[in-house]
């Protein structure tokens, strides 16, 4: 990362975590900001988004004008180069950050130039399906990790895990690769996610691979993964698995949540945190699809009564503590956490919990099976 | 960030599993720095006196993540619980229709439905025009549970039993009614997001967005007329709100809800085949509102109405330009120029109202 950019994200790091804290007036704020100075141009997330989606139809389009322009097979790599040099531009001399366009145009240059030299290469050499995938993933692995790092695009770090899985799950024994690579890589990430030497934008980019290698890592010996052949099918091999892996993946399934959990409380880290949480979830769903606990309902409204049990039961365990915290744990509520919930709550019961809409021309089906269960947010029809 | 003054200052689990010898021994098991560069930034800023001792304690704690809130975690946890219950009830009355018999299902629902609001009633704040902090992390959850389970017992029973015979969509009118006194007397965001969506429905027009392509919301003219008049009257009942203060708060969804069905209903026309009679106007109508919220979202520094009214009028400069174009180099030419330049426009708006900031 450009040396001035890795100061501004540092210093912005601070100016955000000050507008954190409560009880903070004007002039402190200001005095801060004299402290550490931010000479980016940054966006908050909704001019974000807009200026992502603007920029990212921009550079389609005008690669689809010199596509047909050009009628050149050249087309999408020096499309890729022209975006990642616009990219730079942006980062450079513009001196902008966080600001959704240069994101854009990063994206879609990385994805044009592993496209477009996977078309030239099946043009010049004719190779076989796989090994041009194997080409394509790690062109966009190696490119993602090189504008993460040249950039601070934190999102890249997400697309090179995803790419580096893609493209290991190409080879015979993906899955075992799947989990070499998340028992190899896990330790130093987590590391990285709180290391110094790198500015915070680098340290989001690591906590992003993480939790990509982490779940392939679950995903690998999740037992219902290893017997449809989940990992195998990416790269058109056959499933199979011995005894013993079986073995192995049941202990698994049922563990990996539990350490990661574990770990999670331990180190006080949200990120296990919520992926032990995801992966109980998926181990949860595992469990219900080999052994029948019970019917639907009843195991969805006893995990909901258990959900909404265990949350009463922690919070109360923490408040009567003294300082209203336990082994570093609180739940006293906190900004972030309280305009994320203003943000978030009212589009999600918005967009699950509103009946559905009656059709045009009403016509009521009392029978089981015909009108549409409305008003409940359920929205089972029945 | 936790609030300041937070507890007592205890030893920490890292400080306590230093072992002389192995400086890293605990590196991978206890916490370490979460936020480096805030956790230097907090020790110099108290020795530059910007932050009181008292005040940097705790700051630094959570900054190095010795401290950290589950607040949002709980919240999450509740949610999800009570969605899972809904759903659980939901499929329960569907597999089970037969066997437990309709009215069992019906006192069943009822019941659960009362206790819960029961108790929503005996923990409720009195009643206040303003803003009103909840009592308990469980009581918008417990509330939300009890006003699901109600209308689903509701839907139920209109289906089950016809009350209201032809007229069965009412029930629907009936629900948001019920949501807004809730919403209302109980000061939840969320329930008054749900009352304007299930009044929404009850004309057909369905918000749940997740459920079909964006191209087919409200493809049906009735359902487009609905959607428009929907959304005026949600935009009208926002701005009363916030202009003689009766709950406020609850201003931003009511307009922003109602000011994005106006908006989606109008481009549901605008972006109807050029076989369809009516595209141009509505493209017209779509740009000339677009701007109109466009610009007073800018003036007033309102980011999500400026956004919807900034894609309004793409979507219908764009329908009404590519109509006249021919052949792919120009509308490629088109949306890769006039992308440019709502990036150049966007950046340029953005720049101004940080400066009016």
């Amino acid at each position: 990362m450009r040396t001035d950019a890795a100061v501004a994200d540092r210093n912005n790091a601070v100016r955000t975590a000050a507008r954190e804290w409560l009880g903070l007036d004007a002039e402190m704020l200001a005095r801060i900001d004299a402290l550490y100075p931010d000479d980016r141009s940054r966006a908050g997330p909704v001019f974000r988004v807009l200026l992502f989606a603007f920029a990212l139809l921009a550079g389609g389009a005008a690669t689809g004008l010199a596509g047909v322009v050009a009628e050149s097979p050249w087309v999408a790599v020096v499309m890729g180069v022209v975006l990642l040099a616009a990219t730079e531009l942006q980062v450079g001399a513009w001196r902008r950050a966080d600001g959704g366009a240069e994101a854009a145009t990063a994206l879609l240059g990385v994805i044009l130039l592993a496209a477009g030299t996977v078309l030239e290469l099946e043009q010049l050499f004719q190779p076989r399906e796989v090994v041009l995938a194997r080409v394509a993933f790690a062109l966009a692995a190696a490119a993602c990790c090189l504008a993460a790092r040249r950039w601070g695009l934190s999102f890249l770090g997400v697309t090179g895990a995803v790419a580096l899985l893609a493209l290991l799950a190409t080879f015979p024994g993906g899955r075992g690769l799947w989990l070499a690579v998340a028992v190899i890589g896990a330790v130093p990430l987590l590391r990285a996610t709180t290391a110094r030497r790198f500015p915070p934008s680098h340290r989001l980019a690591f906590a992003g691979a993480l939790v990509i290698l982490l779940g392939a890592g679950y995903l690998a010996l999740n037992l219902w993964s290893l017997d449809s052949g989940w990992i195998e099918e990416i790269g058109d091999h056959p499933p199979g698995a011995d005894a013993w892996l079986r073995a192995l993946a049941v202990v698994a399934t049922a563990a990996l949540p539990l350490l990661t959990l574990a770990a999670g409380i331990v180190r006080r880290c949200r990120l296990l945190l919520w992926t032990g949480a995801a992966m109980a979830v998926a181990s949860v769903v595992t469990l219900r699809h080999y052994v029948h606990l019970g019917p639907l309902w009843l195991l969805l409204a006893v995990a909901g009564a258990l959900l909404v049990a265990l949350a009463l039961a922690v919070r109360r365990w923490l408040v009567a503590a003294a300082g209203g915290e336990r082994w570093g744990f609180s739940a006293e509520p906190s900004a972030a956490g309280q305009r994320l919930e203003r943000a978030a709550a009212s589009a999600v019961a918005m967009a699950v919990l509103t009946p559905e809409a009656p059709p045009a021309e009403p016509k009521p089906d009392m029978t089981p099976g015909g009108g549409e269960f409305g008003g409940g947010g359920a929205s089972d029809s029945f | 960030m936790l609030a300041v003054g937070t507890g007592l200052y205890h030893r920490s689990a890292r400080e306590r599993c230093i072992r002389p010898g192995h400086p890293r021994s605990y590196s991978l098991l206890f916490s370490r720095p979460v936020n480096p560069d805030v956790e230097s930034a907090i020790e110099r800023l108290e020795r530059e006196g910007v932050l009181s001792s008292e005040r940097a304690r705790p700051l630094a704690r959570a900054a190095r993540g010795e401290l950290i809130s589950l607040w949002a975690e709980l919240r999450v946890a509740l949610y999800a619980g009570v969605i899972l219950i809904v759903t659980g009830a939901g499929l329960l009355i569907r597999q089970n229709l037969d066997r437990i018999g309709p009215l069992a299902i019906a006192v069943g629902l009822g019941a659960a439905a009362v206790g819960c609001l029961a108790w929503v009633v005996a923990r409720a704040p009195a009643f206040s025009w303003g803003e009103v902090p909840s009592p308990d992390l469980a009581f918008d959850y417990v509330l939300l549970l009890g006003a699901l389970l109600a209308a689903t017992d509701l839907a139920y029973i209109e289906v089950k039993f016809t009350a209201l015979g032809a007229s069965w969509p009412l029930h629907l009118l009936l629900v948001a009614v019920f949501y807004a006194v809730l919403a209302f007397r109980f000061d939840s965001r969320v329930q008054w997001s749900l009352a304007l969506t299930t009044l929404a429905a009850w004309r057909g027009v369905s918000v749940r967005f997740l459920d079909r392509e964006p191209w087919n919301w409200w493809g049906d003219p009735v359902v487009r007329a609905n959607a428009i008049a929907c959304g005026l009257a949600f935009a009208l009942v926002g701005w009363l709100l916030a202009r003689y203060r009766r709950k406020a708060h609850f201003e931003p969804v009511a307009v922003n809800l109602g000011w994005l069905l106006v908006l989606g209903g109008l481009a549901s026309g605008a972006l109807q085949g050029s076989s369809q009679s009516g595209w141009a106007a509505f493209s017209l109508l779509l740009l000339a509102v677009a701007i109109g919220v466009a610009a007073v979202a800018f003036a007033g520094g309102r980011l999500v109405l400026f956004a919807m009214g900034c894609v309004g009028a793409y979507a219908a400069i764009s329908r009404l330009v590519v109509e006249t174009l021919h052949g792919d180099q120009a509308v490629f030419a088109w949306f890769s120029l006039s992308a440019i330049a709502a990036v150049v426009g966007l950046v340029a708006a953005q720049r101004r109202m940080k400066g009016r900031a």
